[in-house]
């Protein structure tokens, strides 16, 4: 139902000619300190920055520029200076026991931070350029983990609560969701969007500037250089180049710039579970910034065991934004309730079975009119007010249009109490549990202890041939461990 | 002698010059195979570029910055450099060529040069050592650098250029090879800078068993198989990766293009018959009278995508708004008709299918207007 809720809005903007509002309560965190920045690179040098755009939420950005990126010297000297401003960004979130929060345009923009991360950390790098590339690497890492809130996308965050009238492929240009979101009166948000279609809102220059205005100036330096030209001459290009270079990197900051505004103009009221989301957020800063302090840093490329743990922390985090959309959003709720993923009913039986010598079992029975209901026998539900009470589902039975939902409390009993006969369930399948991190490291280094054969250099286990019976296969299967 | 298709192309054509459509016309033109609005410009030899700037005047949406072919040139030119030094040295790492196998031949432009009598002789040469190999001759190269095939179209040939074949002596005949200056970030490498480089290598290998069916050798699927490598570039530097890709679906949908070439031909002759006899595809009535089918992801290879798009947003037609809500309103079929049933009016579903969108559309439409503070 969360695609329907999509596909119905974007008809529905399509129809008004404008973004239509699809979140019920705002699901990221806009940071008062965080960083804005458009980073520019040169077509063809996927790994530079030509120019850069950078400040605060509500600032006039400064902006920084190599007349050419293919100069390493140039360029490594922006990297160290961004290293420099990047690092006391960090350090004054730790002072301040928060986290950096960076804001970028869009998908490419991330992708152009995560080229630089491994790019940088080169050892023959300078210390700072490295400590640059050290930062870049921690936003890498944390922007898929679901529900970060460290590396930002403008276009990532207007998507979570809008809808246009246009393709998600187009919404990815700042430009064009900006234009649905508030079109100017004096065209149609598809006039508008087909006009701002032309301006680059990712990481690359546009092809024709390229042609004809960039080339020219570079090639005008590069030949400046190798003439030996005055330094005031150079230095004159170098401003030429810096300007045009401005004209680029400028829209697609204040583009997101307002991107921002319009979140906060929304006035939507914050997601019940989004202190916890920066919780986690700060506490993942707080274990990259010791690391950082005893020397070391996010490696290039991970082995057997953290890429499992980090693989079962990411889906550990899809499970926790997935539960804290349904308990803490309405349209969550809505979506979750229309997929029959919440089970909502009213109770119709409370027994209490004795077991044991002082033991006691609560059956609970409820009956859903819901049209579509994923619920069957072995799965736990949550009271949705009260998500410390959980029930485990011991049958389903569908009449009509009536489905009878049978159930044991599984936990909560004391704290919350069965329900009464007559009252009114909404049951979640499951709730997010922030406090686990280190549960889910004993368990992959509980199961890991033994690498597997499959991570194991030297001989395969031998194979079992067909037709033929194993004197012990217990004993074959267990040399497959 | 010219083949009897050249006088129709040209008919076709117009007053425009004909344009070699390369791999990247081929490939991009079999993308899309509802639209031949496209695939007929390909054939008949004007871009879509062309057509955009110079047919509808749209202005031209193509064209790569120079630094970026900058890039492309200055890292192909690394990898082919002391005669393919840094290629040869990637096979040996991959063992897939061993230090004897060490047969060169360059065939590049630096080497031959860049008119039209040495375009010839490289075309020639190349047959001539891809014969060799097909013969089993011992002496044939292991590593042919910028060779010269082509593919035909109606007869035509068209000159394609892949970065390299290679074999080893082990091997029954070439693999093609293709450089890309795209930044190798394992599984985070743009998908569509690698769905590019597939589609274009499989061009190569198409025109490769055409060259096979052509010499009379029986299975050329087998001795050309889909699968091609890619080396692709570290980021930061100019050292290539290696990669070899499996390319069937790629090269089976070049074949499906190429197979439905001369209904193209007689469909694009027949529309200007019946709209204005004696015209060409250089006027924009005529080009609008193929259909097309307009997907998100023509823009990531078509200047005519804007184009296409108020094209289909005037027909009503849902692939404005993405592909999934395309898939999804295909039983409703029009925009128009989907926002009759959300709001119920209009003439009522009459198909099962009808029926149940319409029920999910509006029960979805309700619940969005009770959860959000201001309604649709």
């Amino acid at each position: 139902m969360g695609c329907d809720l999509d596909l119905v809005g974007r008809l529905g903007a399509y129809e008004r000619g404008r973004a239509v509002r699809i979140a019920s309560h705002q699901k990221v965190a806009i940071h008062p300190s965080a960083m804005v920045m458009s980073p520019v690179a040169m077509a063809g040098e996927d790994a530079s920055i030509h120019v850069i755009a950078i400040g605060n939420i509500g600032i006039s950005p400064a902006i920084r520029f190599v007349p050419d990126p293919r100069m390493r010297d140039l360029g490594d000297r922006l990297y160290g200076e961004l290293g420099m401003l990047f690092w006391e960004y960090f350090l004054g979130c730790r002072d301040a026991g928060t986290y950096p929060q960076i804001w970028v345009s869009s998908r490419p923009a991330t992708t152009l931070l995560d080229i630089l991360a491994d790019v940088l950390r080169s050892p023959r790098r300078d210390p700072m350029v490295r400590r640059f590339g050290d930062c870049l690497a921690y936003m890498s890492e944390r922007h898929p983990v679901a529900g970060q809130q460290a590396l930002m996308t403008a276009t990532g965050a207007l998507r979570q609560h809008f809808v246009t009238g246009q393709s998600p492929e187009e919404d990815e240009h700042l430009g064009k969701l900006l234009s649905w979101i508030s079109p100017s009166p004096s065209e149609t948000a598809v006039e508008s969007a087909a006009r701002v279609g032309k301006i680059p809102m990712g990481t690359k220059t546009d092809p024709k500037f390229d042609r004809d205005v960039l080339d020219p100036l570079l090639r005008k330096y590069e030949n400046a250089r190798r003439r030996g030209d005055t330094p005031a001459f150079l230095a004159a290009i170098e401003r030429t180049i810096g300007a045009s270079l401005e004209s680029v990197a400028f829209p697609i900051y204040e583009g997101i710039q307002r991107a921002i505004r319009e979140l906060s103009a929304a006035s939507l009221p914050m997601m019940t579970d989004l202190p916890a989301l920066e919780a986690k957020e700060i506490a993942a800063f707080n274990s990259f910034m010791e690391a950082i302090d005893a020397g070391f840093s996010i490696p290039k490329s991970d082995k057997p065991k953290v890429a499992a743990r980090k693989l079962e922390e990411r889906e550990d985090a899809e499970k926790n934004l997935r539960a804290a959309i349904i308990l803490g959003t309405t349209t969550g709720q809505v979506a979750a309730n229309a997929k029959g993923e919440v089970v909502s009913g009213k109770v119709t039986d409370v027994q209490v079975i004795p077991v044991g010598i002082r033991g006691r079992m609560h059956r609970v029975e409820m009956q859903s009119e819901q049209r579509v209901l994923r619920v069957r026998a072995g799965d736990r539900l949550y009271r949705m007010d009260e998500p410390r009470l959980c029930f485990l589902v011991t049958g389903v039975q569908r009449t009509g249009r009536t489905t009878t939902v049978s159930m044991r409390i599984r936990s909560g009993m004391r704290s919350i109490g069965a329900p009464s006969i007559g009252s009114f369930l909404d049951l979640a399948p499951e709730v997010p549990d922030w406090g686990n991190d280190m549960q889910i490291r004993m368990k992959i280094n509980r199961r890991l202890a033994n690498l597997p054969w499959t991570h194991m250099s030297g001989n395969t286990p031998r194979a079992i041939r067909k037709g033929v019976t194993p004197l012990d296969p217990l004993a074959d299967l267990e040399m497959l461990r | 002698m010219p083949s009897k298709f050249h006088n129709r192309l040209q008919l076709l054509r117009g007053n425009l010059a004909a344009e070699e459509p390369g791999a990247r016309g081929f490939e991009k033109a079999a993308r899309n195979p509802g639209c031949q609005l496209l695939q007929v410009l390909t054939v008949a030899g004007i871009s879509p570029g062309t057509a955009s700037e110079r047919i509808f005047r749209c202005g031209a949406a193509e064209g790569q910055s120079p630094f970026a072919i900058g890039a492309g040139i200055q890292f192909e030119a690394a990898q082919f450099r002391n005669s393919g030094g840094r290629v040869l040295q990637l096979y040996r790492g991959a063992n897939r060529l061993t230090m004897s196998e060490s047969r060169i031949v360059d065939l590049s432009l630096d080497n031959i040069g860049a008119q039209k009598a040495d375009m010839s002789r490289r075309k020639s040469e190349t047959m001539a050592l891809l014969k060799m190999k097909l013969a089993g001759d011992p002496t044939a190269p292991n590593l042919i650098i910028k060779p010269r095939i082509s593919i035909k179209l109606y007869g035509i040939p068209h000159d394609l250029e892949p970065d390299a074949l290679v074999a080893s002596d082990s091997d029954r005949f070439y693999r093609v090879v293709e450089v890309k200056s795209y930044p190798d970030r394992a599984g985070k490498t743009c998908p569509s800078d690698l769905r590019s480089a597939c589609r274009q290598s499989a061009v190569s290998v198409v025109a490769l068993r055409q060259i096979l069916d052509a010499s009379g050798v029986r299975d050329s699927g087998a001795i050309v198989p889909a699968v091609a490598d890619l080396i692709l570039r570290k980021p930061g530097g100019y050292w290539g990766t290696l990669h070899t890709m499996k390319i069937k679906a790629e090269v089976h949908s070049i074949e499906a293009f190429l197979l439905a070439t001369p209904f193209l031909l007689d469909t694009a002759e027949g529309n200007i018959e019946r709209l204005s006899p004696g015209s060409s595809l250089g006027e924009p009535r005529v080009l609008d009278a193929f259909p097309t089918c307009y997907r998100d992801t023509c823009r990531e290879f078509c200047a005519l995508a804007d184009r296409c798009k108020q094209r289909a947003s005037s027909e009503d037609n849902p692939a404005t708004l993405g592909s999934r809500i395309r898939e999804e309103l295909a039983s409703i079929g029009t925009i128009t008709r989907a926002l009759d049933f959300l709001h119920g009016r209009g003439v009522p579903p009459s198909k099962p299918a009808e029926q149940a969108m319409a029920i999910r559309l509006k029960e979805a439409y309700s619940r969005l207007t009770e959860v959000v503070s201001h309604g649709l």
